[in-house]
């Protein structure tokens, strides 16, 4: 006897059928959330000066997990608080361990950036030059703060960013102030070195 | 304009939101969610589509399973059996030894070929057991599909011909013999050799244990099934069917791994009737 003809004998129909809907319905909201956030977790760790190559990777490799969660533990996908501060979190690791393999980032000294002597990258993409300074000045921060900063840039609060990052949100606090008047001083000495910002 | 002086927080968050604007504009020219898309698609039906590709057909994984137990329970039972009934309690039985005195020789004579009786039935009995446990081996061997996930079970098939087949020849020289120092050597061979098959029994356990096997659509009501680990790996869908006594137990170890399709799996914790969904 199939399941089929069980469950039209034993009226289980519903269970089945909804079953069935749950995963599916699953499913087409996981793409959803996918297509919403795609293009944000690669913005995420484009801030932190990851290339667009990189930051593609590692945001796939987020969603990826995330996938595997949602079709094979369901139960444990539906746990997780905050989906889109997950993905991230594993993005940030997939990244980190990116970056390990390549060796530490190397320090370009301001002085190179100033004088245009930046060698031109495949990765590269086109951006304005305060963003280049900004994406500098954070990937300038020591661990974890330039994580932290990318969150909070993305609109997480410091007890979102603290429950995903498992710190106390005032830590989370301190850290963010201490990410702002780097950044800030940063990018003053940038200024100081051209004689200005010209917006 | 042209600014010089320490730049404000309220400046500083004008410049982050125009940045976060660039790299976003950057993003969405670079970036496509169509691969992203392409990319769980394919992580959807990989493990399906490796599970199906690789997958031994149901009843074949499951005839498997049962002549690896079949034949590891014969080959056990052959290497705990001792061949030569000579102990005290194996003795005592014939009551020939007690305070009455030392038996005569005809006694003698007669004790030793009731033991040597006794041995060469133990013998007897060991053969068979290594003959069920060979016909089962060579089944398997034969009922082993050419599949790369099949394959690891090629090596310890065939050892475990091999080992089986020169247990049971060494065995065959004890026969009728009694308590000399050849057969008790011998004795030693063949449980090295059975212990040995044993191993590779287990070996062959294990490597059935990972395979997965593709049951979708098919009749599998008939199945003889002892135990649930040999169903652990099945695949199946909505139009399979099972055998009534099984169905529940099935259902609540089943888990979801894709719309319409559901795997057997070890050690899921039943709640309730449901079957697990994925």
């Amino acid at each position: 006897m199939t399941v089929e003809q069980r469950a039209e004998g034993e009226g289980a129909d519903e269970t089945w059928i909804a079953q069935e809907l749950r995963y599916a319905s699953a499913r087409e909201e996981f793409l959803d959330f996918a297509r919403d956030e795609h293009a944000r977790v690669v913005v995420y760790l484009l801030r932190q000066k990851a290339t667009i190559h990189d930051a593609n990777d590692a945001a796939q490799e987020g969603f990826l997990e995330a996938w595997k969660l949602v079709r094979l533990h369901p139960e444990r996908w539906l746990e997780i608080n905050n989906p889109a501060g997950w993905v991230r979190k594993v993005a940030q690791r997939a990244w980190n361990r990116r970056k390990g393999r390549a060796g530490a980032p190397k320090e370009v000294p301001v002085e190179q950036v100033l004088e245009g002597n930046l060698p031109a990258s495949p990765d590269s993409i086109d951006l304005l030059p305060d963003t280049l300074a900004i994406q500098d000045a954070i990937s300038r921060l020591t661990d974890p703060l330039g994580e932290i900063f990318s969150y909070h840039r993305d609109g997480y609060t410091s007890v979102e960013i603290g429950e995903l990052l498992r710190i106390g949100d005032q830590k989370v606090r301190d850290h963010l102030k201490k990410a702002k008047r780097r950044i800030r001083e940063d990018l003053d000495k940038r200024d100081r070195g051209t004689g200005g910002r010209t917006r | 304009m042209t600014r010089k002086n320490r730049l404000s927080y309220g400046e500083l968050e004008a410049l982050l939101s125009a940045a976060d604007d660039d790299l976003t504009r950057a993003a969405t020219e670079r970036i496509s969610f169509t691969n992203l898309l392409e990319a769980l698609l394919a992580a959807e039906e990989d493990p399906a589509e490796a599970a199906n590709s690789t997958a031994l057909p149901a009843l074949t994984l499951v005839t498997l399973r049962q002549q690896a137990a079949d034949a590891a329970t014969e080959i056990f039972s052959a290497v705990i059996t001792d061949l030569f009934p000579h102990t005290l309690k194996d003795t005592g039985e014939y009551g020939l030894w007690g305070p009455s005195g030392a038996p005569s020789p005809e006694e003698k004579r007669e004790i030793f070929a009731r033991m040597a009786a006794k041995t060469s039935e133990r013998v007897k009995e060991s053969v068979q057991r290594i003959d069920r446990a060979l016909i089962n081996a060579e089944k398997m061997q034969s009922a082993v599909p050419e599949t790369p996930a099949a394959a690891e079970l090629e090596t310890p098939l065939s050892l475990l011909l091999r080992d089986l087949t020169r247990s049971r020849k060494a065995l065959l020289r004890i026969s009728g013999a009694f308590m000399d120092a050849d057969a008790q050597r011998t004795q030693g061979v063949v449980r090295g050799l059975l212990s040995r098959s044993a191993d590779h029994v287990v070996d062959i356990q294990g490597v059935l244990a990972t395979l997965k096997a593709d049951a979708q659509g098919v009749d599998m009501s008939f199945l003889e099934v002892s135990a649930l680990d040999e169903l652990i790996g099945v695949i199946w869908d909505l139009q399979t069917s099972w055998p009534d006594a099984w169905f529940e137990e099935i259902r609540r170890h089943s888990v979801n791994v894709r719309p319409g399709v559901f795997e057997i799996r070890r050690g899921l914790a039943p709640q309730g009737n449901a079957l697990v969904s994925a």
